[in-house]
């Protein structure tokens, strides 16, 4: 079966302000990349066009007040934090982007395809019910959760955030969710915006320990996530077994990425992408769905991680998904050996985990 | 001034030539030399303006007569490619930068593995030629350059399709170059005819010799829009051995991206045309009594051993060529002769309706053109035109048509590039930001001013065509520090206003 990718060219259009590092130029190498590979026209991908998401389907997350106050600012212009800003038609582009978060969805539901990549924009992962945040206005993540669960298509979804920022927003909602297993990989919230995301944040009520923090350190690098995955978050979905995978993909984890001091290569996303995928295949029928988040490294870094995470979605050979060579230098500054202190957080993570997950005793 | 068109189809070779409206015209069997017969034939070809469709480069394909080709990829990061050939170091990045080297010992060891001819292709190669040319500089000691192809001569995005595209073109570029030669004894400067319906000058069409397939289609639409003047409705060219269908959309053949060739996906961009293997030397199966789908020979009544669609059109009641032959021949076959072919022709109407679609109306052109019109629009419920000339159509169209560009220009003013149609030149650094108005301007001059250098006239330049348009804006920490454009455009294949006073 196919591999979806959801994009419009309206994914193009939102832009904060003239040089916010949120732009269209994000996308448009990655798009160059994918064209010029012949990605969009392989037998295995099919290119699905998305909807926009109606104000039910927003407002199964999202607050009135919140999205009263989002419209009546997009139609004028405002501002809700100070990297976050709602130019005219913002309200339009973001339910594009949660519209697209949807049809992904609903494409592997409806058995179109395996599973989809959802290419859009603005991304979605700091939105609260009652505010944004972060360049994100609406959490596209937790629109098609809620609503997949809504509409019992699904009853358990296991989202794993690899966005280099933690996901304060898509965790805030499912902080008591027992039927959400929210996993996390992030830089630490020492060292990075919004500051949250310890490994003590493991959620409330009866979701308690389905919300799980895994922060790395500046300079982690593919061995880090490596190991996140085979000791955390591999462990911990299977156990779940949930009958969705979602990934909320930010690309800001790579090397090249200005705003964040992560040190993944595009063959490390790859990777991580394929183990999601045999998980996946496992657990769920292969039903998986990934939404582009940040990511920002838009030269050497998207064109490569989104089209080795597509490559590795549609079951396409990864072994030559890598960067051109004259950024070895890049990586080598950035990196550090950080795996040790990663060993510390995933024992620490362990021991406070293991009351609600056998796997960890 | 003379327009002159040479259209080289399965059967006979076409030459016609226009002076004052007044259309003169003559048609030789197909020999390997027949364009130059034509040549010789017309005598003045040097004092006229000279088009030449030809078929050659299809044909070299079809028969798979392009010899061997060694095919070296600069596939660089991202997918594996190595199915598609030689994969060597080197590696050109989406902007067009040069990110990794080519290693001069490594060409030098993969070119020692020597076939007929060379495709050398990297990703994003059109928008940086220079590793290729590189290579082509070293590929010079063990090929002729008339053996290897480039992929930066080749515009649009997809390696895979700029790889077959350019194997496609390697393997023909010889034949095109020796036809060039020959013809260029009778006239200097000629054109050859494309499949996007427009002209190039002989020396463009050796870059990109896969620009000439589907050319005879191209002609039949541009020579029925000449002859009749009807912008729109479904061209029918029933020639010697094929029946070709064309779409004339507002007076322009109908056209397609990326088509296949061969069995090869390619960036080919040429009209929409599909076909049918019936013309009139289609050879009639009595075993079956069926139209066998190939060419054995002549008519009957040209002199032929077969009966064939041409001589049943003759039992019933047509005089094309030596029609009693014809007759003849038929009621060897059977007594009841006249009924055998009207079923026969019935048959072939048939198969050729069943692939027209649902046309309002038809056009007929070729050799048969006006004997199939009536059955084949009563079939269709249809109207039909058959142009005078409608036989030589195809010579007529190429005769007439204009020169048409297509020009791919990125500009990218952060590294100071313009690129056009792969080939790169500087453009001043404080050009910072373009108006969406000034990025097509640019396009549109510099598309206009090819079309001039290769003789078009201020007429025919005239509509410049939009058919893509991107820009963004380059951010490097906060601040704009350049701008990436887009455009495509084109002067759209038509009659040459030269022709129309």
């Amino acid at each position: 079966m196919k591999t979806g990718i959801v994009y419009h060219d309206y994914y193009l259009k939102h832009e904060q302000g003239p040089t916010h590092p949120e732009r269209r130029e994000r996308l448009e190498y990655t798009i160059d990349q994918l064209r010029e590979e012949g990605i969009l026209e392989d037998p295995k991908i099919e290119i699905i066009n998305p909807r926009r998401a109606t104000l039910e389907e927003i407002l199964s997350v999202h607050t009135t007040r919140y999205i009263e106050r989002l419209k009546s600012m997009s139609e004028k212009g405002g501002i809700i934090d100070l990297d976050t800003s709602v130019p005219v038609g913002s309200y339009d582009s973001a339910i594009w982007s949660a519209g697209g978060a949807l049809t992904a969805a609903e494409k592997v539901f409806n058995g179109s395809v395996k599973n989809s990549f959802a290419l859009i924009r603005p991304p979605g992962h700091h939105a609260k019910p009652d505010n944004g945040a972060g360049f994100c206005y609406l959490n596209n993540m937790a629109i098609m959760i809620k609503n997949m669960i809504k509409r019992r298509t699904i009853k358990r979804a296991a989202i794993l955030d690899w966005d280099a920022h933690h996901g304060d927003g898509t965790q805030a909602i499912f902080y008591d969710d027992p039927n959400v297993l929210y996993i996390s990989i992030h830089q630490d919230g020492r060292t990075l915006y919004p500051g949250s995301g310890f490994i003590d944040e493991i959620g409330v009520g009866e979701g308690k320990g389905y919300n799980i923090c895994i922060p790395v350190l500046p300079g982690a690098s593919d061995d880090v996530y490596r190991l996140a995955l085979d000791e955390i978050y591999i462990p911990l979905v299977e156990e779940f077994r949930p009958d969705f995978i979602a990934i909320s993909a930010g690309q800001d984890n790579h090397f090249t990425d200005p705003l964040t001091n992560l040190a993944l290569t595009s063959r490390g996303y790859a990777e991580m992408m394929k183990d999601a995928v045999i998980l996946s295949d496992k657990l769920c029928k292969g039903r998986l769905v990934a939404l582009l988040e940040g990511g920002y490294g838009v030269e050497g870094g998207l064109p490569y991680v989104n089209l080795g995470i597509i490559a590795a979605m549609a079951d396409i050979d990864i072994t030559n998904i890598r960067e051109p060579k004259i950024y070895e230098e890049v990586l080598r500054r950035r990196r550090r050996d950080v795996l040790d202190s990663a060993k510390e957080t995933v024992r620490g993570l362990k021991r406070i985990l293991k009351d609600y997950w056998s796997c960890f005793r | 001034m003379k327009f002159i068109g040479i259209d080289v189809g399965g059967t006979n070779t076409d030459a016609v030539k226009i002076e004052d409206g007044i259309i003169d015209y003559f048609k030789i069997p197909n020999e390997w030399d027949s364009i130059i017969e034509a040549l010789k034939k017309l005598g003045d070809a040097k004092t006229s303006r000279t088009v030449v469709s030809s078929s050659l480069s299809l044909n070299l394909l079809y028969e798979e007569k392009g010899g061997e080709t060694k095919t070296l990829i600069m596939a660089g990061p991202g997918l594996n490619f190595s199915n598609f050939g030689t994969n060597i170091e080197g590696c050109i990045n989406h902007r067009g930068d040069i990110v990794e080297d080519i290693v001069v010992e490594e060409v030098v060891g993969k070119l020692l593995d020597k076939k007929d001819n060379l495709a050398v292709v990297g990703k994003f190669s059109n928008r940086n030629p220079s590793l290729e040319e590189k290579i082509l500089n070293i590929a010079l000691n063990y090929y002729d350059s008339t053996n290897i192809a480039l992929g930066s001569d080749i515009q649009g995005l997809s390696f895979p399709r700029r790889i077959n595209t350019t194997i496609l073109s390697a393997k023909v570029k010889r034949s095109i170059v020796d036809l060039t030669k020959a013809i260029e004894n009778y006239s200097s400067s000629f054109y050859y005819f494309k499949g996007d319906g427009g002209i190039v000058p002989h020396n463009l069409a050796i870059k990109n010799p896969l620009d000439l397939v589907n050319s005879s289609p191209a002609t039949a639409a541009l020579g029925a829009y000449y002859l009749t003047g009807e912008k729109n409705g479904l061209v029918i060219d029933i020639g010697g051995t094929t029946t070709d269908f064309i779409e004339l959309v507002d007076g322009k053949p109908k056209l397609v991206e990326n088509i296949e060739l061969c069995g090869y996906k390619t960036l080919i961009r040429s009209v929409d045309t599909w076909v049918v293997p019936i013309g009139g030397d289609s050879y009639i199966d009595f075993s079956s009594n069926s139209i066998g789908l190939k060419r054995k020979g002549n008519a009957v009544a040209f002199k032929g051993e077969y009966i064939t669609l041409t001589d049943l059109l003759n039992c019933i009641g047509e005089k094309i060529g030596d029609y009693n032959r014809s007759i003849s021949a038929m009621k060897m076959i059977s007594n009841n002769y006249r009924n055998l072919a009207e079923s026969l022709v019935e048959k072939a109407i048939d198969l050729i309706s069943k692939k027209s679609g649902n046309p309002s109306k038809i056009i007929c052109t070729g050799y048969l053109g006006k004997y199939l019109a009536p059955m084949i629009s009563e079939r269709l419920n249809c109207s039909y035109i058959v142009p005078k000339f409608a036989e030589v159509a195809n010579a007529i169209g190429a005769a007439v048509s204009r020169i048409s560009l297509m020009l791919y220009q990125r500009i990218d003013t952060e590294r100071g590039r313009i690129i056009w149609n792969g080939t790169v030149e500087r453009i001043k650094d404080d050009a910072r930001s373009l108006s969406r108005e000034e990025i097509i301007d640019i396009a549109k001059n510099k598309v206009r001013s090819l079309a001039l250098r290769y003789g078009a006239v201020e007429e025919d330049v005239k509509d410049v065509d939009l058919l893509y348009f991107n820009s963004y804006n380059i951010i490097r920490g906060w601040y704009k520090s350049g701008q990436i454009s887009d455009c495509i455009v084109q002067i759209n294949p038509g009659i040459s206003s030269e022709v129309k006073s």
